[in-house]
């Protein structure tokens, strides 16, 4: 417990950073460094499936943002900070905090959840009948693959839409504007 | 514009360890994406692992390289074979236990039972192509400022 707190603190310092540096590129770094802070505190609250998917997203988040980025022209950020908008920012940040620590309250213990309390939780029958209903050893791949398929039957249909959307948008230009295109990067 | 489309890649040290080492993370993906019943993993992150892979070759051979492994729109098109394979298994399963049936575990699994590594493969597919289509796309994009504006560029084939 004291350890997810140190890793905590951590990550909390390492987004600081990541907002307030000007260099674009330590700024991802320090991105990066929360997202595998994240996969260690997965892996000590015992989810190593987590761990494992956050870690490779954030290697490969890394890897995409950085070249990205590098050799830009466009590697640091200036500018000063709008008074009332810093203000406002503030304002609005306590008042989540307030409303935050209030809701934390009414929170169960860390690690017991609602579902506990009721004596015939659905998490309780996966837990009982997962392996023999789907005939997958792992609770989490026939949770994710089996009870809940119409969830990842959506994830799938969202990421797909999303990328092949974008790929519509970011494709090449038809051959007459390339022609104007070419000769537009040609000035350059 | 052009002096970056002449050397391809990084230099030959980078080379040699990317070609060595890509068959291995593909080989570690495919192993967490058949596996993914019995341990930790699944379809998700074997698919990444699988994309990091030829990302690993894109970045180390450059990219026109990479582009003839595995050109953009045939990523675009596996992905889409492995989201219509997720589809027909689901729609498969959900008939044959029928949907609406008093069995209400056949609206809730609709699977066959074992068919988790079916679900995995076609998620790993997806997961995998269209991460590659993202990588490629977004290191195909140039940014460049001039006078104080932004803008946006796509590299060339030649």
């Amino acid at each position: 417990m004291s350890l997810l707190a140190v890793l905590l603190v951590l990550m909390i310092i390492g987004a600081i950073i990541a907002i307030e540096t000007t260099n674009l590129l330590s700024s991802i770094v320090c991105v990066g460094a929360v997202g595998f802070l994240i996969s260690i505190a997965f892996l000590f609250m015992g989810a190593p499936d987590l761990a494992i998917t956050q870690l490779v997203v954030e290697a490969l988040c890394l890897i995409i943002l950085i070249r990205a980025t590098i050799n830009r022209d466009l590697t640091s950020v200036t500018g000063d900070r709008e008074f009332f908008g810093l203000t406002v920012t503030v304002a609005m940040v306590l008042v989540c905090l307030i409303a935050g620590v209030k809701v934390f309250e009414d929170f169960p213990a860390f690690g017991q959840t609602v579902m506990d309390r009721m004596a015939d939780t659905p998490s309780s029958v996966y837990l009982a009948h997962g392996t023999e209903q789907t005939g997958a050893r792992n609770v989490i791949t026939a949770l994710i693959l089996g009870y809940r398929n119409y969830d990842a039957l959506g994830q799938v249909a969202v990421i797909f839409c999303a990328v092949i959307g974008a790929l519509a948008i970011l494709r090449r230009p038809a051959k007459k504007d390339q022609k104007a295109k070419d000769s537009e990067a040609d000035a350059v | 514009m052009n002096d970056r489309t002449q050397h391809e890649g990084m230099d030959l040290v980078a080379k040699a360890i990317a070609g060595w080492l890509k068959g291995f993370i593909l080989l570690f993906g495919v192993y967490l994406v058949l596996h993914s019943h019995e341990t930790p993993g699944g379809g998700f992150a074997g698919g990444i692992i699988i994309a990091c892979a030829f990302i690993l070759f894109t970045l180390a051979e450059g990219q026109h390289a990479g582009m003839k492994l595995l050109s953009k729109h045939a990523a675009a098109k596996l992905a889409s074979v492995g989201a219509l394979i997720f589809l027909g298994a689901a729609i498969a399963s959900a008939c044959r236990k029928g949907a609406l049936g008093a069995d209400h575990a056949g609206i809730l699994l609709f699977l066959e039972k074992n068919a988790m590594s079916l679900y995995d493969l076609a998620l790993a597919l997806v997961v995998s192509m269209l991460i590659y289509v993202v990588f490629s796309v977004t290191s195909a994009v140039h940014v460049t400022v001039k006078d104080g504006q932004r803008k946006m560029f796509r590299q060339r084939r030649t």
